[in-house]
């Protein structure tokens, strides 16, 4: 038997589990939105953790970590440094916002602002927002899952159709199980990821060079040497300046928070002590990225001068006398990592499309208030938006990669008014949408024009000084919302 | 109406406590984050030497993710002693 059909095999098993496991969890919550969206609001400190963890460690992780410690050497701790406490600031929001959410129903991030600052403009304005940023997000995610399948298979299985059976079945369970689905089965691929992440990291340069000390020895030694001091390399191999890594890793840090599909998980969580001991215990998912990095400053010497850099991993696999069962673990956790981030993404996108943006439209909201229709609509919308995101992944030949990198800058501009939601009585919906607009177009300025930048920091910087002067002044400038709709926030 | 609305940022907590503790935590976690970027990661920033085979550069990150853990965990424990919270 071709080795390539025991790997294939092996990702097949792990695809009927994670249906299994994703379909399952579906039966016990209730069919209303917020079961379908928040979970009925249950999930534990066990299962929220690898939500949040599994669903940031995306493909990027998997593919792109070992990629950037492969062609930037010390860019790639950029990675670590922004997690470190990316998630500390949802530690005081989450739980905020669970209480919120419990007492008026709401499942999203931009319900919870609209009512804050009584502005369904804004709400509508953070539905685009949001679909736009995590179309291509869950794109990446698809492409990662086909390349994976056709590199392994040795070309047998085409990229369009690795694609299509990966995220069949997670169209399936988020289908059927909503915010659960995606909750049993990060657990599982969660879970699964970090045992082949450690294992590979300290393997590979056992097995290369005798140990990661031996290895660091040879790289130092080499012409790679200077690439280990950070802040490391562009994606050109020009050497990268401290403005360029301190900007890119506070502006991402902001962000973390921020993501749409992570902060509304605040509303699927039990207590507050379950988002707490989550932010707590996070970094124990963090360091993960360790063994990772590890794995691609491995490959630079044995491997030189692979292109794209982000395949190196596929790579080293095949290049390497690696026991198959290992190789179909492995690709079976490179699934996992794009699978994990892809469910709650795709989940997160149908649900805000239709909470705060369908249901703005009276005749709609109509219909969605019978028993179960809303559900049915966001059902509709997960199909609809895994359509178009395969669309992109297999047929358009659009710079996804870009859009992406630009997301980061925008959907920091939602901290200032998340912020402000919480401890700024004086911010009101003027200022609030007036920040959000000129954070934004900043942003985008300064991304399309990089040449006009008056320092070369990150644009999301520039699109929050911006936003901030905004929100504050015109927040002053104009009147306050009323006393008791501030009060339900600021004093919690 | 508008005069009774405070201008300023307002961090109410209901434990007086907790709000001095945060008020320890941030300043310790903002220090993180500087050792993490400029100017403070610079002073870290070579590869030599090598701590446990991992080059300085490498070790300073991974010790700041041990040190935000270390410190949030304190925080969270106190946290929870002190408040009811379900």
């Amino acid at each position: 038997m071709a080795d390539w059909i025991i790997i294939l095999g092996i990702c097949g098993i792990y695809l009927a589990i994670t249906l299994v496991m994703g379909i399952i969890p579906g039966r016990k919550v209730s069919n209303s939105a917020a079961g379908y969206v928040a979970g009925d609001r249950s999930m534990n400190v066990l299962i929220l953790y690898f939500v949040l963890g599994a669903s940031i460690f995306s493909s990027f992780a998997f593919l792109g970590g070992p990629g950037w410690a492969y062609s930037r050497g010390a860019a790639a701790f950029y990675i670590i440094a922004y997690g470190a406490l990316g998630m500390v600031p949802f530690y005081f929001f989450g739980p905020k916002a669970r209480k919120l959410g419990a007492k008026y129903g709401f499942v999203t991030q931009a319900e919870l602002l609209q009512d804050r600052y009584n502005s369904k403009v804004l709400s509508a304005l953070l539905a685009v927002l949001t679909v736009v940023v995590l179309i291509p997000y869950l794109t990446l995610q698809m492409k990662g899952a086909g390349l994976v399948l056709n590199t392994i298979s040795e070309g047998v299985i085409p990229e369009w159709l690795g694609a299509g059976i990966a995220y069949g079945v997670v169209l399936i369970y988020v289908f059927f199980s909503g915010v659960m689905g995606v909750g049993w089965t990060n657990t599982f691929q969660g879970i699964f990821m970090l045992i082949i992440a450690w294992f590979l990291g300290i393997y590979l340069p056992e097995k290369m060079y005798g140990g990661i000390g031996p290895m660091f020895e040879e790289l130092i030694a080499s012409d790679f040497g200077d690439a280990l001091t950070a802040p490391g390399l562009t994606s050109s191999g020009a050497s990268w300046d401290w403005w360029g890594f301190s900007s890119a890793v506070l502006i991402s840090a902001i962000g973390f928070s921020m993501w749409p599909h992570f902060f509304m998980k605040a509303f699927a969580a039990k207590s507050d002590r379950t988002i707490k001991l989550t932010v707590v215990l996070y970094p124990t998912f963090q360091i993960f990225l360790v063994p990772i990095l590890i794995i691609g400053f491995a490959a630079v010497l044995a491997f030189p001068n692979v292109t794209p850099a982000d395949s190196i991993l596929p790579h080293v696999l095949l290049q390497m006398d690696l026991p198959v069962i290992l190789i179909g673990l492995v690709c079976a956790g490179t699934l996992a990592a794009s699978m994990s981030s892809g469910d709650a993404i795709v989940h997160a996108a149908a649900s805000v499309a239709v909470r705060d943006g369908f249901s703005k439209s009276p005749s709609l909201a109509e219909w969605m208030k019978s028993e179960g229709n809303e559900r049915k609509m966001i059902r509709i919308l997960v199909i609809v938006i895994s359509l178009i995101a395969y669309y992109f992944a297999v047929f358009a030949e659009t710079d996804i990669v870009s859009l992406l990198l630009g997301a980061y800058g925008g959907i920091a501009q939602i901290f200032p008014l998340v912020f402000a939601m919480f401890y700024w009585p004086r911010a009101n919906g003027k200022g609030a949408l007036a920040g959000l607009i000129g954070g934004i177009l900043v942003t985008l300025f300064f991304l399309y024009n990089p040449e006009f930048k008056p320092l070369p920091i990150h644009e999301g910087i520039y699109g929050l000084i911006v936003n901030l002067a905004l929100l504050i002044g015109i927040s002053l400038a104009t009147e306050p919302e009323e006393r008791e709709r501030i009060e339900r926030y600021t004093e919690l | 109406m508008n005069d009774k609305i405070p201008n300023g940022l307002v961090f109410s907590s209901r434990s007086p406590k907790r709000r001095k503790r945060a008020f320890i935590l941030i300043p310790i976690l903002v220090v993180i984050q500087l050792c993490l970027i400029w100017p403070i990661y610079p002073l870290m920033s070579s590869a030599k030497p090598l701590i446990f085979g991992i080059p300085l550069s490498f070790f300073w990150v991974i010790m700041m993710v041990c040190l935000s853990f270390i410190s949030l965990l304190i925080f969270f424990r106190k946290d929870t002693e002190t408040t009811e919270d379900e």
